[in-house]
């Protein structure tokens, strides 16, 4: 899986650092002092080492667990993010973080115990209040997981903490850990979603729509929460039409009392990410047409946009309460 | 392209060989060779001199998707005489950068930790090779690209059951390059073929120069213009834009290339 792994030295002699050394015996160790020197040099081509990407085992030192923008809650006190991990298994075209990161290379970090403490430490800070916690932000949550042990790990934290939720945000079908244990009541498992022509086009390496259906409807059996993410909603030719049919297909396969959330929101990216994006990907028709820079930011042009987003909320709305969905504006 | 750069002429006449390369040029003590698919620069020993021949190389051939290759020997501790390493981090004993070289395929060798020296030494350390060039080749081959395309091969020449002796056997020096030449060039391949390059279909380079000739673009037009270009020919580089030629000005000419882009984009997207 890895032909390389860097190994930042401060967590040289970690149990879960020599635990994945032995699990990928072939490849080649290389010792850096700060992870930053392999991850961070500006030189770098993303698009090439997303070809064969290493690992990257480091500590995450401070800001470790982080407030969301104001726009992405759902509905709890408040909202927090935290990355195990930057970048990601898959490589889908419309992703920021192709345009974030300098390095495609997978970067752990492996100090699982200190991130566990600030989730702790925010909840602590927040007696009686709901917080909830997104884990899926600059990585999939469930894609590495039977490589990083993310689930075994995190979850059973939030079994023990009933005003504190956890968002598993994925296209992973890689659910296996969470089928071994009892569903908790407060841990939602979120599902990137996009129709096949979108899916097969846009979202290279990830697993079909229809596997993605699948892992949802067993989870769904099992009694895990199921968070729907229509986001980001992809314009084309014929979009609208070919969105609203996947959406009464989503909603006619998944059962709807395990539905906690539905969120949507549309292509969009900062400019200099998408930028970034464009130069990676110049041949890219995503990245080409019907887009306009409004406020630092690329989005569809407002028509479109506001068709997308309305046409597909309204279908939307005719399965699930105005209380579990989330449209990003 | 590949751009090579040996410290010695030994190390670069089987390259010179393998493809067949002709003298070109010198500057200083950098002497210069090239081929239809390869250029080589001959720098001369030591780090500051490999970064200087590397950079003259760069400024003399504008390539900007070359793959840049640093190959030479190197003492290290325990691989045989004659076997190859690629260095997966470069270091120096005078500088505190390191360089962590990337790789878009596996590589054929093993990787290996490139500590460069002022000097010759045979005080080996476990996992390290040792050598003079590296990382001055390094330094100056990131003016021109990127990690992924920058890279040092070394084949052992010396290890602590041989230590280095002079003078340098450079008919054995060339012996074991040459031994290696091959693998390197189908890692070249490999590596090459993982950058992209697309140049305008001959329909599109008519209409560039056709609209060149026909209209004045202020620096900003010509950049927006040659970017739509480059969006129709990703899009659909056959296709005849003739039409838009038919503009009044520059600025009806760009609004009806986006509107092509637009349309064509909105199909292709998936």
């Amino acid at each position: 899986m890895f032909d390389r792994i860097y190994i930042e030295e401060a967590v040289r002699d970690l149990p879960m650092t020599r635990k994945l050394i032995e699990r990928f015996p072939k490849a080649e160790q290389i010792a850096c002092e700060r992870y930053g020197e392999v991850f961070n040099p500006k030189r770098q081509n993303f698009r090439a080492q997303k070809r064969n990407p290493a690992l990257i085992l480091a500590e995450k030192k401070g800001n470790r667990v982080l407030p969301t923008p104001p726009d992405y809650g759902l509905g709890a006190d408040h909202h927090f993010y935290f990355s195990h991990m930057l970048n990601c298994l898959y490589d889908c075209r419309y992703c920021f973080l192709q345009g974030m990161y300098q390095s495609a290379n997978y970067l752990l970090f492996v100090n699982f115990d200190d991130f566990i403490e600030d989730i702790r430490s925010e909840i602590d800070a927040h007696p009686g209040e709901r917080c909830f916690f997104f884990s899926g932000y600059d990585c999939d949550s469930l894609a590495m997981d039977s490589v990083t042990g993310f689930v075994d790990r995190f979850l059973p934290l939030f079994s023990d903490l009933p005003t504190a939720s956890l968002e598993l945000r994925t296209k992973s079908v890689n659910t296996a850990s969470l089928l071994k244990r009892e569903p908790i009541e407060n841990v939602v498992t979120a599902f990137s979603l996009n129709p096949e022509p979108v899916a097969e086009a846009l979202e290279h390496k990830a697993p079909s729509v229809d596997a993605r259906l699948a892992a949802i409807n067993k989870l769904a059996s099992a009694g895990w929460k199921i968070g729907l993410r229509f986001d980001p909603l992809i314009y084309f030719k014929d979009a609208v039409d070919v969105y609203q049919d996947f959406i009464d297909r989503v909603f006619n396969t998944v059962p709807m009392d395990a539905v906690h959330s539905v969120t949507l929101g549309a292509f969009r990216s900062p400019k200099t990410i998408f930028k970034k994006m464009e130069s990676l990907y110049p041949e890219e028709p995503l990245f080409m047409g019907n887009l306009q820079l409004q406020g630092g930011m690329i989005s569809y042009a407002g028509a479109i946009e506001d068709e997308l987003i309305g046409t597909i909320s309204d279908r939307i709305l005719g399965f699930v309460n105005r209380d579990r969905f989330f449209p990003c504006q | 392209m590949i751009h090579f750069a040996t410290a010695l002429h030994c190390e670069a006449n089987p390259v010179i060989h393998f493809y067949g390369m002709k003298p070109c040029g010198q500057l200083g003590k950098a002497r210069f060779f090239k081929g239809e698919t390869a250029r080589l620069v001959v720098t001369g020993v030591g780090s500051i001199a490999s970064a200087i021949g590397v950079t003259s190389l760069g400024e003399r051939y504008s390539e900007p998707n070359a793959l840049w290759l640093n190959l030479g020997i190197c003492g290290h501790p325990s691989l045989y005489i004659g076997d190859a390493l690629i260095a997966s981090s470069i270091r120096s004993e005078a500088a505190k950068e390191r360089f962590f070289p990337q790789f878009p395929i596996a590589t054929p060798w093993r990787g290996q930790e490139v500590r460069t020296l002022a000097s010759p030494s045979s005080q080996y350390q476990p996992g390290v090779a040792f050598d003079m060039e590296a990382y001055g080749f390094y330094s100056a081959a990131l003016a021109f690209t990127t990690v992924e395309y920058a890279h040092c091969i070394k084949i052992v020449s010396d290890n602590e059951a041989q230590p280095a002796n002079a003078p340098l056997d450079k008919s054995l020096i060339s012996d074991h390059i040459e031994t290696h030449i091959q693998s390197i060039d189908t890692f070249a391949g490999q590596i090459l073929d993982t950058l992209g390059t697309t140049e305008f279909s001959e329909s599109l380079a008519a209409l560039q120069k056709r609209a060149l000739s026909k209209f004045r673009f202020a620096e900003t037009q010509r950049h927006q213009f040659t970017e739509r270009l480059r969006k129709l020919n990703a899009l659909e580089p056959e296709t005849e834009f003739d039409t838009t030629l038919q503009a009044p000005d520059t600025k009806a000419l760009l609004n009806a290339l986006q509107v092509q882009i637009d349309q064509l984009a909105s199909t292709q997207v998936c």
